[in-house]
């Protein structure tokens, strides 16, 4: 037994852990195999390990599918974490990063730098990352200041999110001409993604990553309630604090490059919640797992709009809720029935 | 004489909006259960709360172990005092996982549980009554059965006191009874208790000390003969005391 919860299922943890590691491995080799066009994966791995790349198969696996795969397996893990996080710091499983006000407050700062600065590369990604650190930044003020916790960070995130969105309608308005990106922006997806475009993202995600893994226990205590915790020892605000300022870096850094692809958010966590057991679960090993399911996820999702349509593709987010969406629906109603018992 | 556990010396205060709190004064003694009870509304719970330093108070101190309760840290303070909160939220957690939070203040930063904390949660989870749930979810539990499941966290911190805010509050008859058994045995191991009561026949019938708070003042302190008066009056009922089984009991009408 550990307290987080490891305990005689040590086995079984290792074995889920492998399995979804598996999963997210197999959809990125797949990523980088299938695709619109036809290529022979060995013969151009050969080709680039050689150091040189001058056939096509080549050229389309290190300048388009490698940075695709990259993209969508890191914003998955990312989007992931930072939907469980919240969730747990909240306490409301419904909890994503657009309740902290971190989409809406990415969104209009995207739309103001494409609308200001129109053409200048890497703009939107850093007006997405600073916004969505701004809005929650701003949320977690109003709330320390409010002195009421949980829901002064649901309500204030709210009226943020409400007044951001009403900034991108605004910008919309005023510059028509920022409609055709900002739609992309805002369904979300990887087309014609480099890796410029995800540098320095992938490194603070990386960092990110490992941070949230070492606060998972402090995940855990949070959802004891305030007063217990703080009785346990435990500096709730500050804790709090960090959590909250991570998930939104997080989600930050991978919608600078993907977009608002935030239902992932919620659909790995509870994947990953009713796979391993909740009850018997730390997050330190929920975490973890969350991010391998969900970089598998987006990875398998972004392939299939490739794929599916080809040679067209459709932005990934919105597949992402085609294929989520009825998932998550058969999730909720075997959910019922387990109530139910 | 050993000194008291808690002292609480001329605390108002509450919250910054409201003053529930007036002038309480009184020692909490070592080794001895004591019940602080009180008509709705009249600071018991803000005064569990100042004494475990989750509430400020505007004037006065609350001294544990002899030092002033702001001069530990939190994780200091966590050693020392184990509190069951009142309202508690139910997580998707299992009864030894639970009982395993309890020794967070005593771990480094990030470390897992090493043997003696294992053995120590055991401990408290067998002195709980609780080791038959271990496995179980907190969410199927009883009532009873989860108020266990706390108080062995609580013990699993190995404090040397214990603050419980109305621990029997929604329990049916047997339970309350079984938890204020515990509580008893748990004294006789030396534990020093302090808990807010809803039930006066438990606060008089378990506990050695008796503190009675009304409208934020505090109208008796002692042992229940003397503290039985002011308690009828506080609540506007009469009392009778009764010998029953041998032990002398209360009976509030």
């Amino acid at each position: 037994m550990s307290i987080w919860g490891k305990s005689s299922r040590g086995r079984t943890d290792g074995v889920w852990l492998t399995a979804l590691g598996g999963f997210a491995l197999v959809c990125a080799l797949s990523g980088l195999a299938a695709g619109s066009s036809r290529l022979d994966l060995w013969e151009a791995l050969r080709e680039l390990l050689a150091g040189e790349a001058l056939s096509p198969g080549a050229r389309i696996l290190l300048y388009v599918r490698w940075p695709r795969v990259c993209a969508s397996l890191l914003s998955g893990a990312a989007l992931a974490v930072s939907g469980m996080v919240i969730q747990a710091v909240l306490g409301n499983p419904l909890a994503s990063p657009n309740v902290i006000g971190a989409n809406a407050g990415a969104g209009f700062f995207t739309f103001l730098a494409m609308a200001l600065f129109p053409g200048v590369p890497g703009a939107a990604p850093a007006g997405a990352f600073a916004g969505a650190l701004l809005a929650t930044l701003v949320v977690c003020a109003v709330a320390a200041g409010a002195g009421s916790g949980k829901l002064g960070i649901i309500l204030a995130g709210v009226a943020v999110s409400s007044i951001f969105t009403a900034g991108i309608n605004t910008v919309k308005t005023f510059f028509p001409e920022t409609l055709y990106n900002g739609s992309a922006f805002l369904i979300g997806g990887f087309s014609g993604v480099s890796i410029r475009d995800f540098t320095p993202a992938w490194g603070v995600i990386l960092l990110a990553l490992g941070a949230a893994f070492l606060l998972g226990g402090q995940a855990d205590l949070l959802c004891l309630g305030e007063d217990a915790a703080r009785t346990l020892g435990m500096n709730v605000p500050l804790a709090r604090f960090s959590l909250i300022v991570l998930a939104c870096v997080l989600a930050g850094c991978a919608v600078s490059f993907s977009g608002l692809l935030s239902f992932v958010g919620l659909l790995a966590p509870h994947m990953v919640r009713r796979l391993l057991g909740e009850a018997r679960t730390s997050h330190r090993l929920l975490l973890p797992a969350a991010a391998l399911l969900g970089a598998g996820f987006v990875t398998l999702c972004d392939l299939l709009s490739r794929v599916l349509f080809a040679p067209y593709e459709i932005p990934v987010g919105i597949l992402l809720s085609f294929v989520g969406g009825p998932f998550f629906l058969l999730l909720i109603l075997r959910q019922r029935g387990r109530d139910g018992d | 004489m050993t000194d008291p556990a808690i002292v609480f010396h001329r605390i108002s205060g509450g919250y910054p909006s409201r003053e529930v709190l007036r002038q309480v004064s009184f020692a909490v003694p070592r080794g001895k259960i004591t019940a602080l009870i009180g008509p709705n509304g009249c600071g018991k719970t803000t005064l569990l709360k100042t004494a475990c330093g989750l509430l400020r108070p505007a004037s006065g101190e609350v001294l544990v172990c002899g030092k002033g309760v702001r001069s530990y840290s939190r994780r200091e303070l966590a050693r020392i005092l184990a509190v069951l909160p009142q309202t508690r939220e139910t997580p998707s957690l299992t009864v030894e996982r639970l009982a395993a939070y309890g020794r967070y203040p005593h771990m480094g930063w990030g470390k897992s549980l090493s043997r003696e904390d294992r053995r120590l949660v055991d401990a408290a989870l067998e002195e709980a009554g609780a080791s038959s749930l271990r496995h179980r979810e907190l969410k199927a539990l009883s009532g009873g059965e989860r108020q266990r499941a706390y108080i062995a966290m609580a013990l699993a911190q190995d404090s040397e006191a214990l603050l419980l805010d109305e621990p029997t509050t929604y329990l049916d008859i047997g339970q309350k009874v079984q938890v204020m058994e515990l509580i008893r045995a748990l004294n006789a191991r030396g534990k020093t208790v302090l808990a807010v009561l809803h039930d006066l026949d438990l606060a008089f019938g378990y506990c050695d000390r008796v503190a009675v708070l009304e409208k934020g003042e505090l109208r008796a302190f002692g042992a229940p003969e003397e503290a039985a008066e002011a308690a009828a009056k506080a609540f506007g009922v009469k009392f009778q005391r009764l010998w029953l089984d041998d032990r002398e009991r209360y009976l509030f009408y």
